[in-house]
């Protein structure tokens, strides 16, 4: 597999210069600018790590805050011990191990049940972490040490590069057309001699790695947390949005979309009562299932439709 | 030893009826609709809030109330039916799936538009009211009235719509339309009819369900989730669509989680309940009954 790099491109272009100004922005933007693009790259990199999961294979996955929630824990867990960027990886890892076990029996369930199964798993886990909190590290929360905002902010950048280039090769893989497969047809990519419930459960793996990556890079940006903050049905929620918002699958569109709903989410969300703007975003859900589908995808699509004719 | 026995069956019952109220509803828009409610145990919620507001203002018995709430609950059934889009996705011809998939996206949207709504208008405190006082002592045992009466009005109300859809008529159609939507159609029967009707039955449910809840608990916009999830385990274990499985579903799961909170801990019991659904879809998808 070869990936082509075209520096005529002018999106191959865009991209780098876009990741160069992301990369370079502590360096000369104020804090708030920074505290906002924080939220802006997770949730970019969290709908990214979605769509390796639920755009390639079809399967909806609506919980994604509890693999955030794992992940958080395991730094809080692991940081007084290990600097910043090992707990990160060690947070990513312990995500992986768990979705791929529990996506054992679990990535048997199929369509529906997989999906209202998957929004339980966030209510699930974090009744189990607080079970654990309760009786045997008897917290009701945990404090973590502070990391500096350009730390976080950089490393997070890092991360949402890293998802997305992986997300990309995985789309242009041997594992990823197995994976479309799957979406397609499950049973025939059954026949054919693809290995669907190996593939499932890597593909699952895959994505809460990247979730807990995420959530263990953010975790010091507020000092403390508990079971209600990290495993917050809200993350979960957001993240669909984008990610149909984008079109399933498409990652290109998953990016912008959620660069702009993030990116108002922050502006608008974070001020005073923060219930109109959740209702807005429910209500935009509505819009792009009744009216764009397939998202900012099918709109892409139609642009390049109509400069290939121009052409 | 018999009376706790005793009162951890009495307290499953009890959260069982509650479950089966939402379960019946899920099970029938599932499988009659092709519709599956994610937010049903958020409109139970939402008629809680109806309840409370009655309760309050006007301050009624919440049992008068109860009727009110569930004729409420009704119409916004009808009204999401006919105006929210359900009915152009039930008319279109599209694939199980694909309609399943949207169905889960809408229904997940309006999870997030009612809790917030809700959060919104009585912001997130717990709200209470007085509720039916009184108890009735059986040796050691104390049965508070409002505990028996929920468990009173659900079981016989799901009987009765069981009865109704068994040895009518009209329910001979909901039948059909259960087995082949396209082929009941052709038979002349009026499906969107139909549909409109199990919307109302089931909307009916979740409002009466919200008022016996808040008759029993505290309430807060975010409960919702937990009694979907529950709701959804009981129409899994009865077997989709159907209203004595429904039933019989969420009992079990309410003593399952009665007897797992007794004898392990509160928090675990999402854990049990959890291990119970995923054992259910490896071991018996199709759950306890085929039939209505």
């Amino acid at each position: 597999m070869k990936v082509k790099i075209d520096l005529k491109n002018p999106l191959f272009l865009f991209a780098i210069v876009a990741a160069a100004v992301s990369l370079l922005l502590p360096a000369f933007a104020p804090r708030y600018i920074i505290q906002t693009f924080i939220t802006v790259a997770m949730y970019v990199a969290l709908v990214g790590a979605w769509n390796i999961l639920s755009g390639f294979t079809g399967y909806l996955f609506l919980g994604v805050s509890a693999f955030y929630g794992i992940g958080a824990y395991t730094y809080a867990v692991l940081s007084p011990g290990m600097p910043y960027y090992a707990a990160i990886l060690a947070a990513g890892a312990i995500c992986f191990v768990t979705a791929y076990l529990i996506g054992m029996p679990f990535l048997k369930i199929r369509g529906p049940y997989f999906a209202i199964a998957s929004y339980a798993l966030v209510l699930l886990f974090g009744n189990l972490i607080l079970y654990y909190e309760q009786v045997v590290s008897k917290t009701v929360g945990r404090w973590i040490s502070m990391e500096s905002l350009s730390t976080i902010y950089t490393s997070l950048v890092i991360i949402t590069l890293v998802t997305f280039i992986v997300a990309l090769l995985i789309k242009r893989s041997k594992f990823g057309y197995g994976l479309s497969c799957i979406k397609g047809n499950e049973d025939v990519a059954n026949v054919i001699g693809i290995n669907t419930f190996r593939y499932k459960c890597l593909a699952f793996g895959i994505c809460a790695f990247f979730i807990g990556l995420v959530s263990a890079a953010i975790t010091p940006r507020g000092g403390y947390i508990d079971t209600t903050i990290v495993f917050a049905p809200q993350i979960a929620f957001n993240t669909l949005v984008m990610g149909v918002f984008g079109g399933l699958g498409s990652l290109r569109g998953g990016m912008l979309s959620a660069f702009i709903i993030s990116l108002l989410l922050e502006l608008f969300g974070t001020k005073g009562d923060p219930y109109p703007f959740m209702v807005g975003m429910g209500i935009l859900l509505f819009i792009v299932i009744f009216f764009i589908p397939k998202g900012i995808e099918s709109i892409f699509g139609r642009v390049e439709k109509r400069l290939k004719k121009a052409k | 030893m018999i009376t706790t026995a005793l009162d951890l069956i009495v307290s499953g019952l009890f959260l069982g009826s509650i479950y089966s109220l939402v379960a019946v509803g899920m099970s029938l828009l599932y499988g009659v609709s092709q519709m599956i409610n994610l937010a049903h145990g958020d409109f139970m919620i939402a008629g809680s809030y109806i309840t409370f507001v009655f309760v309050t203002s006007l301050g009624l018995s919440p049992l008068y109330v109860m009727a009110a709430t569930a004729c409420i609950m009704g119409a916004i059934g009808v009204v999401l039916y006919k105006f929210v889009g359900f009915s152009s996705i039930l008319e279109k011809p599209l694939a199980r799936g694909e309609r399943e998939f949207i169905t889960l996206l809408l229904t997940f949207a309006f999870i997030w538009v009612l809790t917030n709504l809700l959060a919104w208008i009585f912001t997130a405190n717990f709200k209470t009211y007085p509720s039916l006082p009184g108890s009735i002592m059986i040796g050691d045992l104390t049965l508070p009235v409002r505990k028996l009466i929920t468990i009173l009005t659900t079981i016989p109300l799901v009987i009765a719509i069981w009865l109704v859809v068994k040895k009518t008529w009209y329910g001979l159609g909901i039948r059909c339309v259960f087995d082949d939507d396209t082929a009941a159609r052709l038979m002349g029967i009026k499906a969107s009819r139909v549909h409109m009707f199990i919307f109302f039955i089931s909307f009916l449910m979740a409002g009466v369900g919200g008022a016996l809840y808040s008759m029993n608990y505290p309430i807060t916009p975010y409960l919702g989730m937990e009694y979907t999830m529950m709701a959804f385990v009981a129409t899994i274990l009865g077997g989709v669509g159907s209203i004595k499985g429904a039933l019989l579903g969420g009992m079990i799961v309410g003593l399952v989680e009665s007897i797992s909170m007794f004898f392990l801990a509160p928090l675990l019991k999402i854990a049990v309940v959890y291990s119970l659904l995923i054992a259910v879809l490896l071991i018996k998808p199709s759950g306890l009954f085929k039939t209505m």
